[in-house]
C-alpha cells in the first residue's frame, strides 16, 4: 500500500496531470510543448509520471460501451446523449403515441391520487420513466409497475420483471418497492429490483436500502440492510434473506442490452431471458432447472445463446417455429470440460 | 511519384541522419508520451512518431531549422491534429460500427473480465469522493471523449475551468486506483 519509488509522488502527479490536460488542450498547446519538454527534462520522474498518466487516460478512453454508459449516467446525467429521461408529460404524449402500437401499455386509472399509475414494458423492450418526484426508473423487457404516491408516502409496487431505480430522497416521503413478499425501503439511492416469479433480488448500486421479509399482524418481518455492490436475495421455499455481492455491471448490465448472471440456477436464468426472447425458451424436465449458470446473455443474440447451450451444458436445444424447447441430452449426462 | 524517385536518388547527407539518430535517442519517449496523450492511443503515437521521423529525415534544408527538437514536435503535433481530424470524419460517417465487440456471452466470466469490473468499480468509488462538477467535466472527457470548449458550454463554465477539475480528477483517480493494485 505505501508509496514504493516509482509510484510518482502526489505533487508530480498532479503536474503530470495538468500538462496532460493542457497539451490535450487544442488552443495553446502549440505554445506548451517547449515548457512540457523543459519539464520532463528537468527530472527523469517527471516523464515517467506524465506516461502513467497518459497510459491511465488511455485506458479511461477505450472502456467497454457498458463501463462507458454507466459512468456517464451516473456522473453526467444530463450530458448522456444516450439515455432518454423523459419528464411525466412528454413520457404520457409518447405513451399516447405508443398505445396505437402497441409499443408499451398504459394504465392510468384515474388522475387524483390514490389511483396507481401503471407503467408496463413489452417482451424485448427497456423503458425509462421520471415519476412524478423526479426518481428514475429503468424498466427492463415484459415488466410492470404500480406507482402510487401519497402526502406521505410513495410506494411503488414491482408485479413483474425488473427495474433499475434512482431516488430522490425525502425525508418525509419515504420510497418504498414492493415485489412479491418482501418490501424494499430506500434511504437515498440507486438500486435494482428483479422479480422472477415469487424470487426476488435486490442489488444496490449506491447509497442503502432496507429490505422487509413479509411480517403479519403481530410482528413485522426482519429486516436486512444492504449498500453499495450488495445483493440481498429472497428465496420463496426457505423463505429466508440473504446477503451477497454484486458489481453494477452484474445488476443493471440489462439496460445496456446484456443480462448478468452469477451462480444463477437456469431455471431463473431462462425465466429473464424469456423477457427478451422473441420466442418463449421452455424448460422441459425438472432435471434442468437446478444447473447452475455463470455468464452473460445478450437480449440482441438471445437465440446464438441459446444454441451454444449444450457447449456448456448436459442438453439439447430444440429451435421450434413458436417456442424453443431445452431438454436433457440423454446422450451426455456427464458435464462436459469447459474447454 | 516524382519526388519519391528524386528522394531515392538524392543521398540525405550523413550528418543529417546522425542528428535525427540523435533525437531519436534523447526524445523518443517523450514523443511517444507526447503523441499517446494527444491520441489516447500508444499504438497511433508509435506509429505517427515513426511518420514523424521519416519527415525529419527526408527534410529539403535540414540545416535551416534551429532547433530540430522543436520542429519535429511541431511535425508530429500536426500529425496528431490530422489524425484527430480524421477519426471525426470516421465517426460521423454514417453506417459504420465503432465498436466491434466480439464478447463471448457462454465463458464463464473470464478473469479479464472480473479484473476490468473490479478496477471499473475503484473508479466509480474514487470518482464518488470528488466534488460532483469535478467528475462530470472529468467523465465527459476522458470517457466520453469531448473536449474543454464543448464541455465548458454544457457545464456553463469557462474551458479553464473545465480543464482544472479534469486535471484534479485525473490525479486524483490515478493514485486512487493505482494505490489499491499494489500488492
Amino acid at each position: 500500500m505505501a508509496n514504493t519509488p516509482q509510484h510518482p509522488d502526489e505533487h508530480v502527479l498532479l503536474a503530470a496531470a495538468d500538462w496532460w490536460t493542457r497539451l490535450r488542450d487544442p488552443h495553446g498547446a502549440e505554445a506548451s510543448l517547449e515548457q512540457w519538454l523543459d519539464w520532463t527534462a528537468q527530472d527523469e520522474r517527471h516523464l515517467t509520471a506524465f506516461e502513467y498518466v497518459s497510459a491511465f487516460g488511455e485506458r479511461l478512453g477505450t472502456l467497454d460501451a457498458t463501463a462507458r454508459r454507466q459512468l456517464l449516467d451516473e456522473f453526467a446525467p444530463p450530458a448522456a446523449p444516450r439515455r432518454r429521461w423523459l419528464p411525466l408529460a412528454a413520457a404520457a404524449a409518447v405513451v399516447a403515441l405508443a398505445i396505437g402500437t402497441g409499443f408499451m401499455l398504459w394504465g392510468r386509472l384515474a388522475g387524483e391520487a390514490g389511483a396507481p399509475t401503471i407503467y408496463a414494458s413489452t417482451t424485448g423492450q427497456n423503458r425509462d420513466i421520471v415519476l412524478a418526484d423526479g426518481s428514475k426508473v429503468a424498466l427492463g423487457g415484459a415488466s410492470r409497475l404500480s406507482v402510487r404516491f401519497s402526502r406521505g408516502e410513495r410506494r411503488v409496487s414491482l408485479e413483474a420483471g425488473e427495474a433499475y431505480f434512482q431516488v430522490v430522497h425525502d425525508a418525509q416521503r419515504p420510497f418504498e418497492v414492493v415485489a412479491g413478499d418482501i418490501t424494499v425501503r430506500d434511504i437515498g439511492t440507486a438500486f435494482d429490483v428483479r422479480r422472477t416469479g415469487a424470487r426476488v433480488a435486490v442489488a444496490v448500486i449506491q447509497g442503502q436500502v432496507r429490505v422487509a421479509e413479509p411480517g403479519n399482524a403481530s410482528t413485522p418481518g426482519h429486516t436486512l440492510d444492504a449498500g453499495a455492490d450488495q445483493r440481498v436475495a429472497w428465496d420463496p421455499v426457505a423463505r429466508t434473506l440473504s446477503l451477497g455481492m454484486v458489481t453494477p455491471e452484474q445488476a443493471i448490465g440489462w439496460r445496456s442490452d446484456r443480462l448478468e448472471f452469477v451462480d444463477e440456477s437456469l431455471a431463473v436464468v431462462i425465466a429473464n431471458v424469456n423477457r427478451y426472447s422473441s420466442r418463449p425458451v421452455r424448460l422441459d424436465g425438472t432435471d434442468l432447472a437446478g444447473l447452475s449458470f455463470t455468464g452473460t446473455v445478450r437480449t440482441d443474440e438471445i437465440d446464438s445463446w441459446l444454441r451454444a447451450l449444450p457447449q456448456v451444458f448436459p442438453l439439447q436445444v430444440n429451435m421450434g417455429e413458436h417456442a424453443v424447447t431445452l431438454s436433457v441430452n440423454a446422450a451426455a449426462r456427464a458435464v462436459p470440460s469447459r474447454r | 511519384m516524382k519526388q519519391a524517385d528524386t528522394m531515392a536518388e538524392t543521398a540525405i547527407p550523413h550528418g543529417h541522419v546522425a542528428s535525427v539518430a540523435a533525437l531519436f535517442r534523447e526524445h523518443n519517449r517523450a514523443l511517444l508520451a507526447f503523441l499517446q496523450c494527444r491520441l489516447g492511443s500508444l499504438a497511433d503515437a508509435q506509429e505517427l512518431a515513426q511518420e514523424a521521423y521519416v519527415r525529419m529525415l527526408t527534410l529539403e534544408h535540414p540545416e535551416q531549422i534551429d532547433s530540430m527538437r522543436a520542429f519535429l514536435f511541431r511535425i508530429a503535433a500536426n500529425l496528431a491534429v490530422d489524425r484527430l481530424r480524421m477519426r471525426k470524419l470516421r465517426e460521423a460517417a454514417p453506417g459504420e460500427s465503432l465498436e466491434p465487440e466480439p464478447e463471448l456471452h457462454l465463458a464463464p466470466v473470464p478473469e479479464r473480465h472480473v479484473a476490468a469490473a473490479e478496477q471499473w468499480r475503484e473508479l466509480h468509488e474514487a470518482l464518488r469522493e470528488l466534488p460532483a462538477k469535478t467528475s462530470h467535466a472529468f467523465v465527459l472527457h476522458a470517457i466520453e471523449g469531448r473536449d474543454f470548449e464543448a464541455i465548458a458550454q454544457t457545464m456553463k463554465l469557462s474551458a479553464r475551468m473545465v480543464r482544472y477539475h479534469v486535471t484534479r480528477a485525473l490525479a486524483h483517480c490515478r493514485a486512487r486506483i493505482e494505490e489499491r493494485e499494489m500488492p
